[in-house]
């Protein structure tokens, strides 16, 4: 007779081999067809040759110029490659970095197969970011302070310690995703030392930071981190045993909801997954709103979401130098930094707005007009923008090499600007996947990402006066400046007109 | 008499070939009520989208309070419907949402009546807690609580009991009652006779988009054809 109800649990059975259940799987999707199809080859081998080409030679000369650091910018390049380490050890913070796939995650997580197996290949990528990162940090500090020519012992003396300090960088983001202790100390200290690291490069423009000598890595001292590494990773590899599942899911989860933009090229499902994350970690209190101002419903909304935002809206605004740390390479860089911070900026309230475009039930019950609701939710990003670009304009104009002028008030009166940007992109919602798709003699490809990237672009024209003085760079005078308010007044009045539903409680 | 608050008359949707809504006719009057009922697909959200103006009828008349509905915001002062379930905003708590909703619509959210709702609803001990963490059924409180939280003429409410459990639903058929008591109405489509009978409200049964021959709200001749 057939059995249909297993047996209670066996307790003393030894665990399933991870390796053994991945291999069965591999094979009956193998079964079913290859996993990589002739056309996403393609795509991806193009992709990669395009990419190669148009930046490659750029690359390789910015990470190995033909002559050494001088003296006196040596400490500058010690600074950005702490910075460097840094942003690799919050970068991978914001992967994981140990994360499984969501059917490893569903399937294979709750089941009794080897822990130790099951996140081996996961540790085993971080690594190699940390390895690959570490390298290439290793090779530009080399090229800039070591000297010149750089004979093949300095050389490995240096991949060597960039190697092993990649690995350690990586255990230390492995470690962070296990402990909740290291998790807020790498969180707090390591963005404060991005800033620290961005100070120290504005201050070097203004005044001469200490001289120092050309720096070589001793093989043996390299020699003892890379055996440092290589316990350290013995010692994590034994532990993955008792990696608890609870650390797993979030990053897990969030990594696939990356992969499912990409895949589906949908941003949104990010901006959507972050917030909610964002105020789900949040322990809230409710405020009462206050009763004189029940016109301005959705701006007392905003105050409310700005003020629980606190402090860590503040971090944004010590991205405000930015443009002037990006002042030394193409014109064009910071002209796209400052639009995109100042975007970004009058984004932090844009959540409700973003909500009621994707479904106007709220804003039905509120019984607001869209132009009403639209005008009132603007109020809050055109504060924070016009703040956050007169402040990158201010100190563009102090370090960034432009001539003399009124920068900051030219940066004042293009925030609206910013601000009307923001809010067309939060009303753009989804891609529209439904446009026919465009052939180009290198295949057919859908238009609806590129119109999506490029929704709120067009509001740009309203921002003519600050665009040709920062790409000329021409000295604005006062009438600049009154040219660039004139045309945000004139951006902001007409979407309000045009732009947003006069009638209906619809964004 | 009164004019009807809601007037449809030979109301047919189509879906492609597919006829989901078909000789649906009601009036109803200030001060009443109206229940559709029937099985899953009969077509009764539908029939209260074509009242809210949220789905366009194929062919018949819809009229609130004398007019098309238009979708204006005039028009939503005067109805709320929880046909739509909102995307809640985020960063706001739950008693911020339902004093949000009560401000907007002209009131005072700190005269107690936020706080009625909210202990009426079994919402009070989850008022600081956001949207995102409520459970299905609490959820369904919260969209009811913001629904009863302003001024309306006219509730449109697609299936309220929905999730409910079974002690909090003749809470909700009261709160109905006490909107019908001064002079609101109330169009609602519902699964649960027991819920139904407690509202004590005229039914039209609907079955594949039509509604049952034996009905007292049977179809009324197409006064559009």
């Amino acid at each position: 007779m057939t059995r249909t109800v297993e047996p209670p649990t066996r307790v003393a059975t030894q665990l399933s081999s991870a390796r053994r259940v991945r291999r069965w799987v591999r094979r009956r999707r193998a079964e079913r067809g290859p996993a990589l199809s002739l056309e996403s080859a393609y795509v991806l081998l193009l992709t990669v040759a395009v990419t190669v080409a148009m930046i490659g030679p750029r690359l390789g000369s910015a990470l190995w110029p033909a002559d050494a650091a001088p003296a006196s910018d040596r400490f500058v390049v010690v600074v950005l490659l702490g910075a460097g380490a840094a942003g690799l050890v919050l970068l991978l913070r914001q992967m994981g970095p140990l994360v499984l796939g969501r059917g490893e995650l569903t399937w294979l997580l709750p089941t009794p197969v080897g822990r130790r197996g099951l996140l081996l290949p996961a540790l085993v990528r971080v690594l190699a970011v940390g390895v690959v990162a570490g390298a290439v940090l290793a090779s530009t500090g080399s090229a800039r302070l070591a000297t010149r020519p750089v004979t093949g012992p300095a050389l490995a003396g240096w991949l060597v310690l960039g190697t092993a300090v990649g690995v350690l960088l990586a255990l230390f983001a492995v470690a962070a995703q296990r402990r909740t202790t290291y998790a807020r100390v790498a969180d707090a200290v390591l963005p404060a030392l991005l800033v620290v690291a961005g100070a120290t490069v504005l201050f070097a423009r203004v005044r001469a930071l200490p001289s120092l000598p050309v720096v070589t890595v001793p093989l043996p001292f390299a020699l003892a981190a890379l055996a440092a590494a290589v316990a350290l990773t013995v010692l994590t590899v034994r532990d993955l045993e008792r990696f608890p599942d609870v650390r797993l899911h979030e990053p897990s989860l969030t990594v696939g909801t990356y992969l499912d933009a990409a895949y589906a090229v949908e941003p949104s499902f990010v901006a959507d997954l972050r917030e909610r994350r964002y105020w789900r970690r949040r322990a809230l209190r409710s405020l009462p709103l206050r009763p004189r101002r029940g016109r301005l419903v959705p701006l007392q909304h905003d105050l409310l979401v700005l003020r629980r935002r606190g402090w860590r809206s503040g971090w944004l605004f010590a991205t405000a130098a930015l443009p002037a740390l990006l002042s030394t390479g193409s014109d064009w860089l910071p002209v796209a930094t400052l639009v995109v911070g100042a975007v970004t900026a009058a984004g932090v309230t844009l959540g409700g707005l973003r909500r009621d475009a994707a479904q106007p039930a709220l804003l039905r019950l509120l019984g607001l007009t869209g132009q009403r609701a639209v005008a009132i939710r603007l109020v809050v990003p055109a504060v924070l923008a016009t703040a956050w670009s007169g402040l990158a304009m201010l100190t563009l104009g102090m370090l960034g090499g432009l001539p003399p002028g009124p920068w900051w008030a030219l940066g004042v009166a293009f925030g609206p600007t910013a601000a009307m940007i923001a809010v067309r992109r939060a009303q753009a919602g989804r891609i529209d996947n439904a446009l026919p798709l465009l052939e180009t003699p290198m295949g057919a490809f859908p238009p609806g990402p590129v119109l999506w990237l490029l929704n709120g672009s067009d509001v740009l024209m309203f921002a003519a006066p600050t665009l040709l003085a920062l790409l000329g760079p021409t000295s604005p005078g006062w009438g600049w400046v009154g040219v660039q308010a004139a045309l945000s007044a004139a951006a902001v009045l007409a979407y309000l007109y045009f732009g947003v539903d006069r009638r209906r409680p619809q964004v | 008499m009164d004019e009807p608050v809601v007037t449809v008359v030979g109301l047919r949707v189509a879906y492609g070939s597919v006829t989901v809504v078909r000789d649906v006719g009601f009036d109803l009057p200030p001060g009443g009520a109206l229940c559709l009922v029937g099985e899953n697909g009969a077509g009764k959200s539908t029939v209260l989208r074509c009242v809210t103006g949220l789905v366009e009828p194929s062919a018949g008349r819809v009229r609130v309070f004398g007019a098309a509905p238009d979708g204006t915001a005039s028009f939503w002062r005067r109805v709320v419907t929880t046909v739509e379930q909102p995307s809640w905003y985020a960063g706001l708590t739950v008693r911020e949402h339902v004093e949000l909703v009560r401000l907007a619509g002209g009131d005072d959210p700190t005269d107690g009546r936020v706080d009625e709702l909210l202990d009426v609803l079994g919402l009070n001990d989850l008022g600081d807690s956001t949207p995102d963490r409520l459970s299905s059924g609490e959820r369904q409180r919260l969209l009811l609580a913001t629904a009863l939280a302003r001024p309306a003429e006219l509730l449109v409410l697609d299936e309220p009991e929905q999730r409910l459990d079974s002690a909090i639903r003749p809470v909700v058929a009261g709160l109905l009652d006490e909107h019908r008591a001064i002079g609101g109405s109330v169009l609602l489509a519902s699964h649960d006779p027991v819920f139904v009978a407690a509202l004590d409200c005229p039914v039209i049964r609907l079955h594949s988009g039509a509604p049952m021959p034996d009905d007292p709200g049977r179809p009324r001749p197409d006064v559009s054809a």
